[in-house]
């Protein structure tokens, strides 16, 4: 049995509701296979989402919360990149022949069977492939590779052309390698998915606070969902012909996207609460890691992104923390009730806040002491300070139009049919099984 | 005389048997292509282990993640 696996960074599950009676081949494969919603792990980001779900380990048990730690014990922090990854993926595990296209996190490229590296690649004037070699063997048959696009930009139409433009090579490529050498699981991630979201969602999503309907981005996102649907149907065909009918099909996705509702600058709050302290003021916009932080009277600082993580100055651990053994649990508890009665300027929203203990099955490595959803991760939380208000209208890196949500959707099929759905934990095991099945 | 290429390890019966099982329906031929194949991998991944990225990179990594709203 051999195993296809379509990695789909961000598609959500009510893209395909609502597109599955144009997208005949992930409908095929939905009618005779198992389905449904997956969710994602937390907090719900490729990384360390992707990592999670092909090694069966979740987060706290990886020691990757996300793109970037805070290195326990300084106010510095550090990339988490390929190597960062330290479990195995289920394939390695067996000791299975892979061909792994552009998974993150892919860079530098892991040395096991075939790997293509990803969007965190600086570019393809470094070692991008593992062996070398295939790098070669990409641009001779494809005639170029693209890792991502640039994709906060208000250049739209050049943007779906970029978009296109990326996929269709990177398809190329991983049909060439597919069909020249050996494998029993072959992964293609596609992060283009991704990218149409944070593009367009505010032109064809209702709940998006600046829904703009009836543009010509409208149409990108049926056009872009069919490009995909019609690429694996191609993948799934010429894998067949040139290995045989014994093969088994995932379609995957690490984490939904949702409109985005707001942005929060969570250090200016942070300060307004009396938990964050500036020795002079700072510059409109700046990054809270450049900025004069007065240690000596600060409690709590976070880092922004899809999540905001929050950081305890903590006495004997932060080379200048304050806050006691006997205050941690006050200060959480307090900061606790403050999230609780956060009101946006559209209201009140829930808000959720973890310490990473109660999230996962075991804390490794250098975890946050906070983990915070606002507003169910429809609201950005970003890190930048010298704002006036905390509620920014736009995104501090630019425009931006969707935020990550929970639901992700997946199909593994030959299967039962029927709709199940799965946590992202449990991909492993599921695809690990599905492989073992002689059909 | 002429250098050998290929020399014997010794593995548990059990342990061949497992293999040999693992193998079938693969493109596999025999345990002994198998064997040499994992372990080229788990070689590679053991001397791979050492960073091999430069501060450089590193900096040019934190760019790219920034720009795209990952931090
Ligand atoms: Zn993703």
């Amino acid at each position: 049995m051999r195993l296809l696996v379509f990695a789909l960074d961000g598609m959500p599950f009510d893209a395909f509701s609502k597109l599955s009676d144009e997208l005949s081949n992930m409908s095929e494969l939905r009618d005779g296979g198992k389905w449904g919603t997956l969710r994602a792990v937390d907090p719900p980001i490729t990384v360390p989402a992707w990592a999670s779900m092909f090694t069966g380990r979740d987060p706290g048990e990886l020691g990757i919360y996300g793109f970037r730690h805070l290195k326990r014990g300084t106010y510095e922090g550090y990339i988490v990149t390929s190597q960062s990854l330290r479990e195995r993926f289920f394939w390695e595990v067996e000791g299975l022949r892979s061909i792994v296209v552009g998974l993150p996190p892919g860079y530098p490229p892991r040395k096991y069977g075939i790997w293509v590296s990803d969007f965190y690649t600086p570019d393809t004037n470094r070692q991008w492939t593992y062996p070398a070699g295939i790098a070669d063997e990409i641009v001779g048959s494809v005639g170029g590779y693209v890792f991502d696009i640039p994709y906060r930009t208000d250049k739209k139409d050049e943007a779906y052309k970029g978009l296109v433009d990326m996929t269709v090579k990177r398809w190329r490529a991983a049909k060439m390698l597919m069909e020249k050498y050996p494998w029993d699981v072959f992964v293609l991630h596609e992060i283009g998915t991704d990218r149409l979201h944070h593009l367009y969602q505010k032109y064809f999503d209702p709940q998006h606070p600046q829904y703009v309907p009836g543009t010509a981005y409208e149409a990108y996102f049926s056009e872009y969902y069919k490009l995909i649907d019609g690429l694996i149907g191609d993948l799934v065909r010429a894998a067949k012909k040139r290995w045989g009918d014994h093969m088994a099909v995932a379609v995957l996705s690490d984490h939904g996207n949702q409109a985005q509702r707001g942005v929060f600058a969570v250090n200016m709050w942070l300060a307004e609460q009396g938990y964050l302290h500036f020795r002079s003021e700072p510059a409109r916009g700046e990054d809270i890691e450049r900025s004069e932080v007065d240690w000596k009277r600060t409690q709590l600082w976070a880092w922004g992104g899809y999540y905001a993580r929050v950081f305890v100055n903590k006495a004997g651990r932060e080379p200048q923390g304050i806050v006691s053994e006997e205050e941690y649990w006050d200060v959480i508890r307090d900061f606790r009730r403050k999230v609780k009665a956060l009101k946006c300027p559209w209201g009140y929203v829930e808000s959720q806040v973890y310490r990473p203990q109660e999230l996962y099955r075991a804390v490794k490595g250098d975890y946050p002491d906070l983990i915070v959803y606002f507003d169910n991760v429809r609201v950005r939380p970003v890190q930048t300070v010298g704002y006036e208000t905390y509620w920014l209208s736009e995104n501090d890196r630019g425009p931006d139009d969707s935020l990550h949500s929970f639901d992700g959707i997946y199909i593994l099929s030959p299967y039962e049919p029927g709709k199940r759905d799965m946590y992202a934990v449990d991909v492993a095991s599921a695809l690990a099984g599905l492989l073992r099945k002689r059909i | 005389m002429e250098e050998r290429k290929y020399t014997t390890v010794s593995i548990p019966v059990t342990l061949y048997r497992r293999l040999e099982s693992m193998i079938q329906g693969t493109g596999f031929r025999s345990v002994s292509e198998y064997v040499t194949y994992l372990l080229r991998e788990i070689v590679a991944m053991k001397e791979g282990r050492e960073p091999t990225l430069s501060p450089e990179e590193i900096e040019e990594i934190k760019r790219r993640l920034k720009a795209l709203g990952y931090l």
